[in-house]
């Protein structure tokens, strides 16, 4: 399929010009020639025959007229006049003459036409002898003076035939060759598309020779069937995987589109995932007349199936490590809320309180684990403020370095000045801690731990996890030279609990943790591993500028006693636990199992309740509703919204609640004190 | 065919004999020639001439038509022309000299069988015109037209208003036949169908022509409605010599003249003169 070149074109419009202007011309000539030439003939010869013509029926006519007169014929004038007059009718001028045996002229009509003219003559005979002759001269003047008249009409229609042929035929070339052109630059443009597509592109004939490849398929050019020149689709097919031409053309050939995905080796011995498919192209007549078979590396597209798979199965388990979430804090709520009470109640070093302590460590250690779950789960809203990641990651790095076997060996590189990030620190230090150990843990044998910290700028990056990247981030990478993880093992490392024999000694929440954070900071994390040669995680964090750092708020801790309190809570553990913090702490506090029992006691009187403190998610009616029914009734009453979930986008995010805190279950009775104080003294 | 070329040369011989070569004679037999109307006239003539004992006639066997047989009387070819019109002004200076013998009927003839027996003036114009061209019945009518210079035709066009426009017009069509003499005329109108045609009455009925003689409105075409005038329509006859005739030629004038001759005349269809 090889495209004209443009100067060819127009060579051969030029030599149509040439040409039409030559075949124009010869029509012009014989425009101007033909008609009046032939005009000239075809009368010259009709008035030749008519002037022998007339001139026999004529003397005929006289002949007859005269029979049986004798010598006494030459007196009839009349009537000869009156025959020769009636018989003649072409029109043009005439001259008749009929003369005696004697040469002596007996009648004559008409004047004798001027030169040119042509003569006809035929003898008068009376009973069969010859008495006379008639002459007929027919002028050719007239017939001349048509004869240019012609001409020049036809000089005229000669000229309109070079004009209309020399322009009109010219002006379609020219069109056509333009749209000749302009085909041939988009053929151009089309074959360049081929070209430059990443997919392998072959057409063939119906019977599978290959008549075009673009040079993603150079295989496709190469001498496949042994013949020079002639290449195959089925040895193109079977250079990849066990596929022919047959199996293609079994589908393809009743009209229907064949695709298949199998492996193919490039040249260099590289492999790729293909996605191959063939469809027809009809002719004129209906038949199939070529194949177009369209071969795509579907390699990256697989693998971002394979990433979406796995993103949406840890965001399925982080779903359901949520709920487990918010189940535990509600168990755990009233113990440790009892505890905290029992403890202050017991004395200071009796076996009671040195019990209590252990107690109240497992219960710790039990909320501890339930708040990395909820990292991970993306449920724990990191406290965010403006954070040195070099700081913390050298922090880490010397807490790690003592703990360390002496065979692994960690070496922190900090490129040039790595800018703050919005985060939350503990979070943070969290996500270091626990990469650091993780890699550890996977050099059994020793081995370089490297963690380095460097700026990047990022235009649309794809990460393996995490969304579409682009600006300045943050890049904090943790290599190691351990023992490396397969493919299957690599999908799985951020389940929460999934642990393989290697890491059969951590809590299997590390890297679940390490995920949740990432996600929570709308970062993006790649992981590479081979198996023997070690693994490595980067961890795209997004720089904050410069002019965003903002001061941390600070917290108020004063306990402030007094007022009346209202406490909604459908667990009536948790209700009545908090009651009694209240209680503790000065305030008067009166607790409701059921939101609509709490709502109608405060829709009873309420001028006497100065603080709400419910629960967010209740059986019958939710926090946001209870809260909402409250503010049609007092618009300036403190509220705080207590729940086993923390999404702070997700509660009232137009504001119109005006809920004063948001505290996350497990509540401390610290923590309760603090933010009753804080609320109650912001309102006064 | 035989016949024919026999006829042909017997023809050839008499004129030959009579009028090629032999100069005019006192002794020589009488040559008379002309109008094709008056051709049966001038042979009925001739036989009264010769029966009286006379002299010896010798009457051309065609027309010569009037225009013809002036000229060959001037010529000295004939010693009497028979002419269906007066002398022009050029015969006279020329030396010819026309005695009026007398007048016959114009009549209109047609070849059709049926009961049509008349024709009123206006249709005979039409007919002649081409400007009907269909009999009553819705035949068509075939017209057997004459040259423009004949006798006859000048009378009809004198007599019949509009028939001087009707024939100039029908001589100007294209494609029509024409008869150029008299004897052409009658024969014509009787192989034509349904044909109309006008003809001298001395000519018809010394050709036995069996063409159907119409009435014009309501006149029959005959020799006394002629005499009493309720026939209009007539071409005279008249004997041309030259101004110095030979006796015989003399002789032959005054017997036309004389009670003989009428009679025969008046037998022919010809109103004599001198009634």
């Amino acid at each position: 399929m090889a495209a004209h070149p443009k100067g060819s074109v127009r060579l051969a419009a030029a030599r149509i010009r040439r040409l039409v202007t030559v075949i124009v011309g010869m029509m012009a000539v014989l425009v101007l020639v033909v008609p009046p030439l032939g005009y000239l003939v075809v009368n010259y010869r009709y008035i030749a025959e008519e002037a022998g013509t007339h001139a026999s029926t004529s003397a005929e006519l006289l002949s007859r007229l005269i029979y049986g007169h004798g010598a006494a014929w030459r007196f009839e004038t009349d009537r000869l006049e009156e025959i020769l007059s009636r018989t003649y009718t072409h029109g043009d001028a005439i001259y008749q003459e009929v003369t005696g045996l004697n040469g002596r002229t007996i009648i004559r009509t008409g004047a004798p036409p001027a030169w040119p003219s042509i003569t006809g003559q035929a003898a008068i005979t009376e009973s069969a002898w010859r008495v006379g002759t008639l002459e007929v001269v027919i002028g050719l003047r007239p017939t001349l003076v048509r004869t240019g008249l012609v001409a020049l009409l036809s000089l005229l229609a000669a000229l309109a035939t070079l004009l209309a042929g020399r322009t009109l035929p010219l002006r379609m070339v020219e069109q056509a060759f333009q749209r000749l052109e302009e085909s041939q630059a988009q053929l151009r443009l089309s074959q360049d598309a081929l070209e430059q597509t990443h997919d392998s592109i072959i057409i063939t004939d119906h019977l599978g020779h290959i008549q075009y490849s673009n040079a993603r398929a150079p295989g496709a050019r190469a001498t496949l069937s042994g013949v020079e020149g002639e290449t195959h689709l089925d040895a193109w097919l079977r250079s990849a995987e066990d596929i022919g031409f047959p199996d293609v053309q079994a589908v393809a050939g009743r009209g229907e589109i064949w695709t298949r995905r199998y492996r193919r080796c490039t040249e260099d011995g590289a492999t790729f995932e293909a996605e191959g498919t063939c469809f027809p192209i009809r002719g004129g007549h209906g038949e199939i007349a070529n194949f177009i078979f369209v071969e795509k590396d579907i390699t990256q597209q697989l693998q971002l199936e394979a990433r979406l798979r796995d993103s949406q199965r840890l965001e399925s388990l982080g779903t359901l490590a949520g709920g487990i979430a918010h189940d535990f804090n509600n168990i755990l709520q009233p113990i440790l809320g009892y505890l905290e009470l029992l403890m202050r109640d017991a004395p200071v070093g009796t076996d009671q309180r040195a019990r209590l302590i252990k107690v109240q460590q497992a219960a710790s250690r039990a909320r501890d684990l339930v708040a990395r779950i909820q990292m991970f789960s993306r449920r724990t809203e990191p406290a965010r403020s403006p954070t040195h990641l070099a700081e913390i990651a050298s922090e880490v790095a010397g807490l790690l370095q003592a703990t360390l076997p002496a065979n692994i060996l960690l070496e922190t590189h900090i490129v040039g000045e790595v800018p703050p990030i919005n985060a939350d620190p503990g979070q943070m230090h969290q996500l270091i801690l626990n990469l650091l150990v993780n890699a550890s843990q996977a050099m059994p044998d020793g081995g370089t731990l490297g963690v380095s910290l460097q700026t990047v700028q990022l235009h649309g990056k794809v990460c393996l996890h995490g969304p579409e990247l682009s600006g300045d981030y943050v890049l904090l990478s943790v290599t190691d030279s351990g023992v490396g993880m397969d493919e299957a093992t690599l999908s799985r490392i951020f389940e929460p609990f999934f642990s393989t024999k290697l890491h059969a000694t951590g809590t299997g929440l590390g890297l679940a943790t390490v995920y949740g954070i990432v996600m929570n900071h709308e970062g993006g994390m790649d992981v590479t591993s081979t198996v023997g040669v070690g693994t490595r995680f980067d961890i795209y964090l997004p720089a904050l500028a410069a002019d965003a750092v903002v001061e941390a708020p600070h917290e108020a801790t004063v306990l402030a006693p007094g007022g009346r309190i209202l406490v909604v809570d459908d667990e009536s553990v948790i209700a009545e636990l908090l009651k009694t913090f209240l209680e503790q702490m000065g305030y008067e506090a009166e607790s409701h199992a059921d939101p609509l029992e709490a709502l109608s006691c405060f829709e009873a009187s309420p001028q006497s309740y100065n603080l709400l403190i419910t629960d967010k998610s209740m059986q019958g009616l939710s926090g946001e509703e209870l809260i909402s029914a409250v503010r049609r009734i007092n618009e300036n009453l403190p509220v705080i919204l207590c729940s086993g979930y923390v999404d702070a986008d997700g509660v009232d995010p137009d504001g119109e609640l005006r809920i004063d805190e948001i505290l996350t279950k497990p509540i401390s009775f610290s923590t309760l004190a603090g933010t009753v104080a804080r609320v109650i003294e912001r309102k006064v | 065919m035989k016949r024919r070329i026999a006829g042909h040369l017997v023809c050839a011989f008499v004129m030959w004999a009579f009028l090629g070569v032999q100069p005019v004679h006192a002794s020589a037999v009488l040559r008379v020639g002309g109008s094709g109307a008056a051709l049966g006239l001038s042979r009925a003539l001739a036989q009264g001439f010769a029966a009286q004992g006379l002299g010896q006639l010798n009457v051309m066997p065609r027309s010569l038509g009037s225009s013809g047989g002036i000229r060959a009387v001037l010529a000295g070819a004939l010693d009497v022309a028979v002419s269906s019109r007066p002398l022009t002004a050029s015969e006279q200076r020329e030396g010819a000299r026309a005695t009026l013998i007398g007048r016959s009927p114009i009549v209109f003839v047609t070849s059709r069988a049926d009961t049509t027996r008349r024709i009123s003036r206006d249709v005979a114009v039409k007919m002649f015109g081409l400007q009907q061209l269909q009999w009553p019945d819705g035949k068509p009518v075939y017209v057997v037209l004459r040259p423009l210079h004949e006798p006859m035709l000048a009378v009809l066009s004198e007599r019949l208003a509009g028939m001087r426009e009707a024939l100039q017009r029908s001589w100007a069509a294209p494609g029509r036949p024409h008869a150029y003499t008299a004897q052409d005329n009658l024969e014509m109108a009787a192989k034509l169908p349904d044909s109309l045609a006008a003809a001298s009455l001395t000519q018809l009925v010394t050709e036995r022509s069996h063409l159907v003689r119409l009435r014009l409105d309501t006149v029959a075409p005959t020799l006394e409605n002629l005499r009493t005038g309720a026939y209009p329509l007539a071409m005279s006859f008249y004997l041309v010599t030259t101004s110095h005739p030979s006796p015989q030629a003399e002789s032959f004038v005054e017997f036309v003249q004389s009670a003989k001759g009428r009679s025969i005349m008046a037998d022919a269809g010809v109103v004599p003169h001198t009634e």
